[in-house]
């Protein structure tokens, strides 16, 4: 160990200090780092409230949903194609027939059927909902969970902040904040994280035995380089292990829940994502990610939207009650977006191709009001009526639920100025 | 430009003048930086570091110039060895193998944002390979960096003939953003904030920034098929006389939908061929409609204008693009001279004599200005060989010195008391564990280099089997498939109410069957349109290679050759599920085709690993069935030890390479050498360790009879191109005694692959 770490006092400065370094946030409190510069007036914002959630699980319907055959029907119409509308728990709200479980728990959610977006590719529409910026190449802008580290840091030190379940090489992550805050991959859930269990052929005393003589051998080296590169990994070493010794790792062994609340969430990387995500939330980890792809029903529309449908329909009504029973729904907010809806206009091969104009997106819990619909698309469902709500709109509600400064300025390393949602205002009437 | 070589090995030039003016006596031209960076030294009070031992400099000029660490033999070798000049002729060596290929096409893949899957979602997967192919193979022959830049930005035509297109395919339908990059990384000039309005941190204004954008906004991206718009022009045409001929029949509605039935046919025919093509295209830039300054009107034409420097005037004859790519490389345009020479400086030391490399302004002051206007003088005087360049930065003293133990501040000058202490990159890990493990460890694979040229063999056989096609004949195609299309449509709705009565009838099994059959239908489609109108256009390509193959035993033999090549792919695109499942389907005209005409290929790479297998058994000894099996599982680990830069660029995330900071290729420059939680993982309880003490890998071949004080040496001389010390080997006994069970390869090694030392280069 570095011998200037030798008493607590001290130890506590470094790991504080290597937070800021590393994390851009300070662990003694919920402090702010120096990098980060308000902007002129930004102390007397009237967009910032006192948080109503801490935590988020963030379902990502990749592909593009449809609108029409999901949340947002159009009953007796020639675009539903072979698509029924059903009643749900909530007075003059109908959906689609193949979300019954959802039907029976709309109370608990807000949709917003007015979402619209001017991104019609995949690539760049997913990016901007990560975002709220559009796609460029010179510059990668940080997700949601990123900024949420970036502002309120982990609540639990030892668990990642920021989870991603489901693999996607084109995820933004930590944009252009430091790496640390980039979501940690787990590409299958009953596999849960990678490498935290010792090998197997390696007993812990061999294993500590190891890491001794490692650390003893590689005193003179960290002492000649008491760099800050060198010393973080001292400091990763130590989380690591950490992690590994952590009581909380079991977080991620979602094997331990009962099979019969497994099979409701459904036999199915996204159910069991779900499931996961849920236990990390219990055990405060800030964000977590679910992606369930792909929605892109450019042919068969009305064959896959159903089989998609019973998937999400089984999760997200699981996920909604198992968060409501543990008393965890109150401050976690759960959001539903996909980039973007698919074309009332049913094409030859019985799809539905690309439709950013109108779409819909769901939030829950974190101080969200259930049973309610916000904006309005058009009869044609094509359009939107009422309420517009743009993608960063919509980041901005999250934001706000998280109690985030809206309007405070991040300057990139190239010095370009960036705040968490571009310039979306929140839905503040979606609350309470 | 005067210069003359010294002696064999001194192939570095003598500077016999430097400018008109000064008049420094003939020296190296390595001497004369050492002068220059000694008189900084001076200047600012600064101590240099010590000159690195031989084990130091045998581990650090490895990793720089090839990419990984020397093995135990090659440590030795260079340690052992008397020669007055044997850093030079180390140098001069590593420069010319093939891992500067491979480490160098890291470092470029990461600056240009180079990936095998150019335009995500499983497309442009052979014009990802072709690029990819080409910037190796312009290391490989080290073209000159200015023309390898002028091929990039005047690059046009296909993906098969000239990879360089890649350049602007990665920016597919972005050329605006395409441009910044090209102002970031070639001229080390930050324009994009101009793109919106004018910079607020820089001189540049919005205008500045359109008049450089109307060089390259003609670049366009396409599918190239002019057969496209004659087939419909044709179509329009024929529709006008048929509906003339036809008694009584009205232009309907249904005559219109049946258009775009045949229009979607086209882009379903030309799919695999998207992504591959640019053109030249007349096309005027316009400013944007909300352009709010005096100088001009919104959306106003922009006429091309360079930023600074001369002008670079734009002929009728030739597209614009030329005109751009001389005024960039020319060597009077001085920022150009001047971010390479920087790049490489930076690449040797760790530091840039200006930083950061790609954000030059007015007021940019270097740490060292007449060192920087030396090294760029010796830049335009090699031609701008980069071999030349760096082989002089790598014999400087001040590239051999330690490592400076002292941090180097951001914003702070930095005067070179020696390289600064970097981790290694990904790649550099990555590449080390391969180079532990596996035998010639060097490149580039085979297996790698047969998928790249199969994935630009087959879009290069569509295209040839369409382009041909006259308009007439390529609507009577697109009239075909868009039949098809609908006819597939009726077996969807066929399949939905299959679904619909399967779901009734709860029967699991049927339907999960309704819903394959569903998926089966994509490529259903493929195959229809490879047979019906590829095969067409590729009648004498079938025949000739037929004719080639006609006996049974060839027959055979292709059929065998074709399994492997299935095989292959599945090996060498682990991880790339995203590109597997575009792949056409293998009972294909095309895969048959490609299948023969890379016969040779695959019979030759079948050779050589039977040959190998064969030469490997016998050094090996490998007898007994243990011993076999054991080989075998090697084998097997082997074909996931390539070296990085013959994996998917990117790795897919959650590859090791991307746990340890690979660029994800998104951003210019976007690799990260900042420490993980997962990192750490990685190296205490991750697989690496199995591939590197496996048996057969060359650590522990070169252990094989040693006991365990040799085998600690020979871990330390691999993982650390040093012999332990004295303290440390007592370290070690010490422990084994009081627990003998403790004694192990793996033990060491763990403990050596989880030390900071391992990670890091002095």
């Amino acid at each position: 160990m570095n011998p200037l770490l030798k008493n607590d006092v001290s130890r506590r400065q470094f790991v504080n200090n290597a937070a800021k370094t590393f994390l851009g946030v300070s662990a003694l409190g919920a402090g702010i780092a120096p990098s980060i510069t308000r902007a002129a007036g930004a102390g007397a914002s009237p967009l910032k409230q006192v948080a109503t959630a801490k935590r988020v699980i963030y379902l990502y319907m990749k592909g593009g949903m449809s609108h029409l055959d999901t949340f947002d029907p159009k009953p007796g119409q020639d675009i539903m194609g072979p698509t029924k509308t059903i009643n749900t728990n909530v007075d003059g709200m109908r959906i689609s027939e193949y979300l019954p479980r959802m039907a029976k728990q709309m109370n608990q959610v807000a949709v917003i059927n007015s979402m619209t977006s001017t991104q019609g590719a995949h690539a760049q529409g997913d990016y901007m909902m990560h975002t709220s910026y559009e796609m460029r190449s010179s510059i990668k802008h940080p997700a949601m969970g990123a900024w949420l580290l970036k502002y309120q840091g982990k609540l639990n030190h030892a668990l990642p902040g920021n989870v991603m379940i489901g693999n996607d090489s084109r995820h933004p992550g930590s944009g252009f904040f430091e790496s640390n805050l980039s979501p940690v991959m787990i590409s299958d859930p009953a596999g849960g994280l990678q490498n935290v269990a010792r090998r197997k052929n390696i007993t812990e005393e061999q294993f500590n035995f190891h890491l001794d003589l490692a650390a003893k051998l590689d005193q003179p080296f960290v002492e000649k380089y008491d760099q800050k590169n060198v010393r973080a990994y001292t400091s990763m070493y130590d989380d690591a292990i950490k992690l590994m010794k952590s009581k909380d790792l079991e977080a991620f062994e979602i094997s331990d829940e009962p099979e019969w609340l497994r099979d409701r969430y459904g036999d199915n990387n996204f159910g069991q994502g779900c499931l996961l995500a849920r236990r990390l939330i219990e055990n405060d980890v800030r964000f977590v990610e679910v992606t369930f792809g792909s929605w892109d029903t450019h042919s068969g529309n009305f064959l896959n939207v159903p089989d998609k449908a019973e998937v999400l329909d089984q999760a997200l009504s699981t996920l909604l009650m198992d968060l409501e029973k543990r008393g965890l729904l109150e401050d976690t907010l759960v959001v539903l977006a996909t980039e973007f809806g698919r074309t009332p206009e049913i094409n030859q091969n019985e799809g539905r191709d690309h439709h950013p104009a109108a779409f819909s997106c769901l939030l829950a819990g974190g101080g969200i009001r259930g049973g309610q619909v916000y904006g309005k698309s058009n009869e044609a469902g094509s359009g939107i009526d009422e309420n517009p709500v743009k993608i960063p709109d919509l980041n901005a509600t999250v934001g706000y639920a998280l109690g985030m400064p809206l309007d405070q300025v991040i300057y990139s390393p190239t010095k370009r100025p960036f705040t968490l949602a571009d310039k979306g205002k929140p839905l503040v009437g979606l609350f309470g | 430009m005067k210069f003359a070589a010294l002696t064999i090995f001194f192939t570095v030039v003598l500077t016999l003048v430097a400018t008109a003016q000064e008049k420094p006596k003939p020296s190296l031209a390595w001497q004369r930086i050492d002068a220059l960076i000694e008189a900084g030294y001076k200047e600012h009070n600064i101590e240099p570091n010590p000159i690195a031992s031989d084990e130091v400099f045998v581990r650090r000029i490895y990793l720089d110039i090839i990419g990984r660490i020397p093995t135990k033999k090659e440590t030795l070798e260079f340690i052992n060895s008397n020669a007055k000049n044997k850093k030079t002729v180390l140098i001069n060596e590593l420069l010319n193998s093939e891992g500067y290929v491979s480490n160098h096409f890291n470092y470029w893949a990461d600056i240009l944002r180079a990936r095998t899957q150019i335009n995500g979602n499983g497309q442009g997967t052979p014009a990802g390979n072709a690029y990819g192919k080409w910037i190796k193979d312009s290391l490989r022959e080290n073209k000159p960096y200015d023309q390898f830049v002028s091929e990039m930005i005047s690059a046009k035509g296909s993906s098969w003939d000239n990879g360089a297109v890649g350049y602007y395919l990665r920016d597919y339908g972005m050329p605006l953003d395409n441009l910044a990059i090209t102002a970031q990384v070639f001229l080390g000039t930050e324009i994009v904030c101009a793109q919106c309005h004018n910079h607020p941190f820089d001189k540049w204004t919005q205008m500045d920034y359109y008049k450089l954008a109307a060089f390259t906004y003609g670049k366009v991206t396409t599918n190239n098929s002019p057969n496209q718009q004659g087939a419909l022009a044709a179509y329009s045409k024929g529709n006008m006389m048929m509906s003339g001929k036809a008694k009584g029949k009205k232009k309907t509605k249904g005559e219109d939908s049946h258009m775009r039935d045949v229009r979607k046919a086209f882009s379903e025919i030309l799919k695999p061929v998207r992504f591959n093509n640019v053109v030249d295209a007349t096309r005027s830039l316009r400013l944007p409609s909300d352009y709010q300054y005096d100088d001009a009107k919104p959306k106003s034409v922009v006429k091309p204008g360079t930023l600074f420097g001369s002008d670079a005037p734009v002929s009728d004859a030739a597209p614009p693009s030329l005109a751009f790519a001389e005024w960039v490389t020319s060597e009077k345009n001085e920022r150009f001279t001047t971010v390479i020479t920087n790049r490489l400086w930076k690449k040797a030391l760790g530091v840039g004599i200006i930083e950061p490399v790609d954000n030059i302004t007015d007021h940019t002051t270097p740490s060292n200005s007449e060192l920087l206007a030396y090294l760029e003088g010796r830049m335009r005087a090699f031609d701008y060989d980069m071999k030349k360049f760096l082989r002089m930065i790598y014999n400087t003293k001040t590239y051999q010195r330690e490592a400076s133990s002292e941090e180097s501040q951001m914003g702070v000058a930095y005067h070179f008391p020696g390289p600064v202490l970097r981790r290694m990159t990904a790649e550099q890990i990555w590449d080390s564990m391969v180079a532990m493990a596996v035998p010639n460890p060097d490149g580039p694979s085979l297996e790698h280099e047969l998928f790249a040229k199969k994935r630009i063999t087959e879009v290069q056989l569509i295209a040839e089997a369409v382009y041909d096609q006259s308009p007439k004949q390529f609507l009577r195609n697109g009239t075909e498939i868009a039949n098809v299309q609908k006819k597939l449509a009726k077996e969807i709705d066929a399949a939905r109410e299959e679904l619909t009565a399967a779901r009734e009838s709860k029967d699991e099994k049927r339907i999960r069957k309704a819903i394959a059959d569903a998926g089966a239908m994509r490529r259903q489609l493929v195959k229809e349109i490879e047979e019906r109108v590829y095969r067409e256009g590729l009648e004498k390509k079938i025949e000739l290679v037929a004719m080639k193959d006609s006996d049974q035993s060839s027959q055979a033999f292709l059929a065998e050759l074709a399994e492997m090549v299935t095989e292959g792919d599945r090996e060498v695109s682990e991880g790339m599920s995203e590109v597997i499942g575009d792949v056409r389907p293998n009972s294909g005209i095309i895969r048959q085709l490609v299948t023969a005409m890379m016969k040779d290929d695959y019979a030759a790479l079948k050779k050589q690993n039977a040959e190998r297998s064969a030469r490997e058994i016998e050094n090996w000894k490998i007898d007994t069935k243990v011993e076999r099996k054991s080989y075998e599982s090697f084998n097997s680990i082997r074909k996931k030890l390539v070296r990085a830069s013959d994996l998917p660029s990117p790795s897919p995330v959650g590859h090791f390479l991307r746990s340890f900071g690979q660029s994800d290729r998104e951003m210019v420059e976007n690799a990260n050498d900042e420490a993980s939680i997962t990192q750490a993982l990685a190296l205490l309880n991750g697989p690496a360790i199995g591939g590197i003490t496996s048996r057969y890998s060359v650590l522990v071949r070169d252990m094989s009879g040693e006991k365990m004080l040799d085998r600690l040496e020979t871990i330390f001389l691999t993982m650390l191109s040093r012999k332990p010390r004295p303290d440390e080997s007592k370290i070690f006994q010490a422990a084994w005694k009081a627990d003998p069970e403790a004694g192990t390869v793996q033990g060491i090694v763990w403990t050596v692959l989880n030390m900071r030392q391992f990670l890091f280069v002095e």
